[in-house]
C-alpha cells in the first residue's frame, strides 16, 4: 500500500520528463526553422532567387539532373520556379542577368552573371534549381560543356579578362545529407588570362581562343579542358577575329563585323592553315551548321540587313532581314533555321550600334526553310518584347532558348504552339 | 551602289553553294597576255583584271589591216560561240581561280586566214582591314579605323601559275598604293602586310596592291577603300554586382533605379590601347560644375544623388595629348531614383563625397 504514492510520484516525474522533452523538441524545431529561413534570406540577398538543391541526387554522374516536381517540392521549394499550371509556351526562365547558357546532355544549364552560380532548368515542367553556390562575381560570359563543365569569363581589377574552367562537384554524400542541405561547388582553376574571344566545343571540351600577341595581331590557340596551356594554331597579323568550333571539330575564324566593311571567313585546319570560306561580304556574320552541312550568314550595310542560308546543295538568299547571330540551326534538319527577326531596323549602322548597346530590337521568331519563311511567334501577343541574343535550341528541337539583350534575362519558347 | 554590289555578291555566294563549292573568290585578277599565233593579230580583254566567273569583253584587231570586212569566228574552250563579218569583240565568262579559259579567234580574209589565241586564268587578291583603335572587352564588332589609330591591311593573294601551282604568299612581290601613289618603302617581296600609322588626315582613301610573281608572269590586283570613322563615347552603368552593362548604353536621357551609381564611359575607336592610356584626358562635369580630376577616375565616375533632386547633367570631354583631332564631348541627363544631394566619388572603390557642398 505504501508503494502507491511512490508510483504516483514516478508517474508525475515521467510525465514531466515527456512534456519537457516534447517542449525541447518543439523549441529545437522552431529554432531550426528560423535558421533555415534566415539562410534562405541571406542567400537571396547574395543575389540568388534559387534554393540549393537537396540531397545526394544533385548531380548524378556529373550531369545536372532535375527531379520532377512533386507535392513536396512544390510546397518546400518556395524559391524554386515551379509552375502548378500547364506550362506556357513562353517561359521567362530567369529574370536575373545571366552570363551564358548551354545544354548538358539535354538539360539546360546556365550561369548567373552576378555570382557565377550554376542553375539547371527543366524546360518541360518549367522548373529551375541552383546547383552551385561557389561565388564568382561579375561573370560576363559563360559556356557549358555537354558533361556539365562550365567555362566562365570575367574582368579583373586591372581590366584583364579572366578565364575559369571548372566542373560541378558534390561532397561525398553521408547519411545526414539525406535530410539536410548539401551544397555543391564549382571546382576548377583559372587558366589563360587576357583572352579576346573564346568559344567552346561542348562535346570535346576543347576551347578555341584568341590572344593579343606582341606583333600587334593575335595568336589563335586551342586548349583542352584540363590543359594548363593552349596549343598555338596560328599567328594572325590582324586582331579582330571571332572563332567558332563546330561539333565535328572544324574551326572557323570570321572577322569581327562592322556595317559596310567587308568581312571574311576562313576555315582553320588543325595545322593552322587558313582557307577561304566566305569573302568580301559587308558586315559579315556567320553561324556554321554544327555538323558541317552548311552555313548561314548575314550582311549589313547602310541599314540593309540580309540573311543567306547555305547548305551543300542549296543557297538561299532569304527575304528575312536579320543578323546571323540571332539565328540557330534546327537540330537534325540541315535546311531549317530559326531566327529572331527585328520588326524594324532603322539604323544605317545597325551592327555597330547593336554591339555598342545603343539600340535594341523588338524581335519576332521565324522558321526559315529552303522554300518558306514562317513567323512562328510574335511576343506582342503576350505583351512582351525582347532583343534576342545567343539563341540556342535544345537537342530535341522543341525549345528555343535565348537571352534578352535588354536586361540579359533568360527566356525559353516552345517551338510548337 | 554598295547595296547593289552586296546583292550581287550575295547572289554569287548563294550560287557558289548551289554548285557545292564552298569557297570561291568573288573578284580576281586575270593572268594572261596576248598569245596570238599570228603576229598580225592582237587579242586583248577588258577589264584588265577580271574576277572568277566574271564576264569580260575580248577584242581582236590587226596591226596592219581593217578587220571589219573579215569573217571572224570565236571559240571558247574549243567550242564555237559566234561567227560573223566584222565581229571583232565577244563577251566571255571566265572560269574559276586558277582555271584557264582558252579563247581562240579565226579571222578569214580574201586570201588569208589568221588565228589568234589567248588564255585567261583568274586570280584573286583579298585585302583585309583592321585597326588598333580601342574597343572594350567582350565587344564583338570590328575595331574601326579612326584618325588617331593605326590601320593595318593584309593582302591575301591567290595566284596560280601556268603549271597550276599556287604561288606562296611570301615569294610574291607586293606593290602597295594609296590613292594611286606607290608606297615604295612599304612595298617589296613578301610584304603582304601594310601598316599605316596615324594621323590620317583623309577621311577616306583607296588602297590597292599589285601582286606578282618574281618573273612578273603571274599577276593580280586587289583594292579596297578605307573609311575613317569618328570616335564616339558611350556611357554604361557599372553595376557593383554585375559589372559593366555593355549591352545597354545610356541614352542622352536616362533613368537609373538606384540612388548611387558608377557610370563607365567607353571611348570607341580612339587610337589608344586602353581608356586609361596616359595620353587621354577626361574632363567631367556634373550639373556644369567641374569635377576635380582626383575625384574622377578616368573613364568612370560614381554619383550619389541621395540628397538632391535626383537629376544630374553629366558631361565628359575626352581629348588626347597625342591626337590633336580627338575631341569627344557628350552630355547625359540622368535621373536617379529617390534623389538627394548630388555627390561625386573618385571611383567605385572610394566612398561617395559631395564636392558641391549640397549635402546637409
Amino acid at each position: 500500500m505504501e508503494t502507491i504514492p511512490h508510483m504516483k510520484t514516478i508517474q508525475m516525474i515521467a510525465i514531466a520528463l515527456v512534456v519537457t522533452l516534447l517542449g525541447g523538441m518543439t523549441g529545437w524545431y522552431v529554432y531550426l526553422k528560423t535558421k533555415q529561413t534566415a539562410i534562405i534570406k541571406t542567400d537571396q540577398l547574395r543575389g540568388s532567387s534559387h534554393t540549393v538543391s537537396q540531397g545526394s541526387n544533385v548531380i548524378p554522374f556529373g550531369v545536372p539532373q532535375i527531379s520532377q516536381p512533386n507535392e513536396n517540392s512544390a510546397t518546400a521549394g518556395a524559391n524554386n520556379h515551379i509552375v502548378t499550371h500547364a506550362p506556357q509556351r513562353l517561359w521567362h526562365i530567369d529574370a536575373q542577368p545571366i552570363a551564358g547558357m548551354g545544354f548538358a546532355s539535354s538539360t539546360l544549364v546556365y550561369v548567373l552573371r552576378a555570382n557565377g552560380n550554376v542553375v539547371v532548368a527543366d524546360l518541360t515542367v518549367q522548373n529551375t534549381r541552383r546547383i552551385t553556390d561557389t561565388l564568382f562575381p561579375k561573370i560576363y560570359d559563360a559556356s557549358i560543356a555537354d558533361d556539365g563543365g562550365v567555362l566562365e569569363r570575367s574582368i579583373d581589377a586591372r581590366g584583364v579578362t579572366t578565364l575559369f574552367v571548372g566542373d560541378i562537384a558534390t561532397t561525398s554524400p553521408t547519411a545526414s545529407d539525406a535530410t539536410t542541405s548539401s551544397q555543391t561547388i564549382l571546382r576548377g582553376s583559372y587558366t589563360t588570362p587576357n583572352t579576346i574571344s573564346v568559344v567552346l566545343n561542348p562535346f570535346t571540351k576543347k576551347f578555341l581562343y584568341t590572344q593579343t600577341n606582341t606583333a600587334g595581331g593575335v595568336d589563335v590557340y586551342i586548349q583542352g579542358w584540363d590543359e594548363v596551356k593552349g596549343t598555338l594554331l596560328a599567328s594572325l597579323p590582324l586582331r579582330g577575329w571571332r572563332p567558332y568550333i563546330a561539333i565535328d571539330g572544324r574551326m572557323f575564324l570570321t572577322q569581327n563585323p562592322a556595317d559596310g566593311v567587308e568581312g571574311y571567313t576562313y576555315l582553320l585546319s588543325p595545322k593552322g592553315v587558313l582557307s577561304t570560306y566566305l569573302r568580301n561580304i559587308p558586315g559579315l556574320m556567320t553561324v556554321p551548321e554544327p555538323f558541317g552541312k552548311g552555313i548561314l550568314y548575314s550582311s549589313s550595310s547602310g541599314g540593309n540587313v540580309s540573311l543567306v542560308v547555305a547548305t551543300s546543295s542549296t543557297g538561299l538568299l532569304t527575304p528575312i532581314s536579320t543578323i546571323a547571330e540571332k539565328c540557330v540551326w534546327a537540330p537534325g534538319k540541315s535546311q531549317t533555321v530559326y531566327c529572331a527577326v527585328p520588326k524594324t531596323i532603322t539604323s544605317t549602322s545597325f551592327v555597330n550600334q547593336w554591339y555598342q548597346g545603343t539600340i535594341h530590337t523588338n524581335d519576332e521568331w521565324w522558321q526559315i526553310d529552303t522554300s518558306t519563311s514562317t513567323r512562328i511567334y510574335d511576343p506582342a501577343h503576350d505583351n512582351n518584347s525582347f532583343d534576342v541574343e545567343r539563341p540556342m535550341i535544345d537537342p530535341s528541337g522543341n525549345y528555343l532558348v535565348f537571352r534578352n539583350r535588354i536586361d540579359q534575362s533568360l527566356w525559353a519558347l516552345r517551338v510548337s504552339q | 551602289m554598295r547595296n547593289k554590289i552586296y546583292f550581287i555578291a550575295s547572289i554569287y555566294i548563294a550560287g557558289v553553294f548551289c554548285s557545292g563549292f564552298m569557297a570561291i573568290p568573288l573578284f580576281a585578277q586575270a593572268v594572261g597576255f596576248n598569245d596570238t599565233s599570228s603576229s598580225d593579230l592582237v587579242v586583248s580583254y577588258t577589264p584588265k583584271n577580271p574576277g572568277p566567273r566574271e564576264h569580260i569583253e575580248v577584242t581582236v584587231r590587226s596591226i596592219s589591216a581593217d578587220l571589219s570586212q573579215n569573217t571572224i569566228t570565236w571559240f571558247v574552250k574549243k567550242k564555237k560561240i559566234t561567227s560573223g563579218i566584222g565581229v571583232t569583240s565577244v563577251d566571255v565568262q571566265v572560269g574559276e581561280v586558277g582555271v584557264a579559259t582558252a579563247i581562240d579567234v579565226v579571222v578569214e580574209g580574201k586570201n588569208t586566214t589568221q588565228i589568234g589565241h589567248i588564255a585567261i586564268t583568274p586570280s584573286i587578291v583579298d585585302i583585309l582591314i583592321d585597326s588598333s583603335s580601342y574597343t572594350p572587352p567582350f565587344y564583338f564588332g570590328r575595331a574601326l579605323p579612326s584618325s588617331g589609330a593605326r590601320v593595318r591591311l593584309q593582302a591575301i593573294p591567290y595566284l596560280i601559275d601556268a603549271n597550276g601551282h599556287t604561288l606562296p604568299t611570301n615569294t610574291l612581290v607586293y606593290t602597295w598604293k594609296r590613292n594611286g601613289t606607290v608606297l615604295g618603302s612599304l612595298s617589296g617581296v613578301g610584304k603582304n602586310i601594310l601598316t599605316l600609322n596615324p594621323p590620317h588626315l583623309d577621311t577616306q582613301y583607296t588602297i590597292s596592291v599589285d601582286v606578282s610573281s618574281i618573273d612578273r608572269r603571274t599577276t593580280g590586283t586587289g583594292n579596297t577603300t578605307v573609311s575613317l570613322t569618328d570616335p564616339s563615347v558611350e556611357m554604361y552603368v557599372d553595376n557593383p554586382r554585375l559589372g559593366i552593362l555593355f549591352s545597354s548604353a545610356l541614352g542622352s536621357q536616362a533613368f537609373i533605379g538606384d540612388v548611387e551609381s558608377t557610370l563607365h564611359i567607353v571611348p570607341y575607336f580612339v587610337g589608344v590601347p586602353s581608356p586609361e592610356d596616359r595620353s587621354l584626358e577626361y574632363v567631367w562635369k556634373v550639373n556644369d560644375a567641374l569635377v576635380p580630376p582626383e575625384r574622377a577616375l578616368a573613364d568612370n565616375i560614381t554619383i550619389n544623388a541621395s540628397k538632391s533632386s535626383g537629376e544630374a547633367d553629366v558631361s565628359v570631354a575626352v581629348t588626347s595629348s597625342t591626337d590633336i583631332l580627338l575631341d569627344l564631348r557628350r552630355v547625359w541627363n540622368i535621373i536617379f531614383q529617390n534623389g538627394g544631394a548630388t555627390g561625386v566619388a573618385g571611383s567605385k572603390n572610394t566612398p561617395s563625397i559631395d564636392p558641391f557642398h549640397t549635402a546637409q
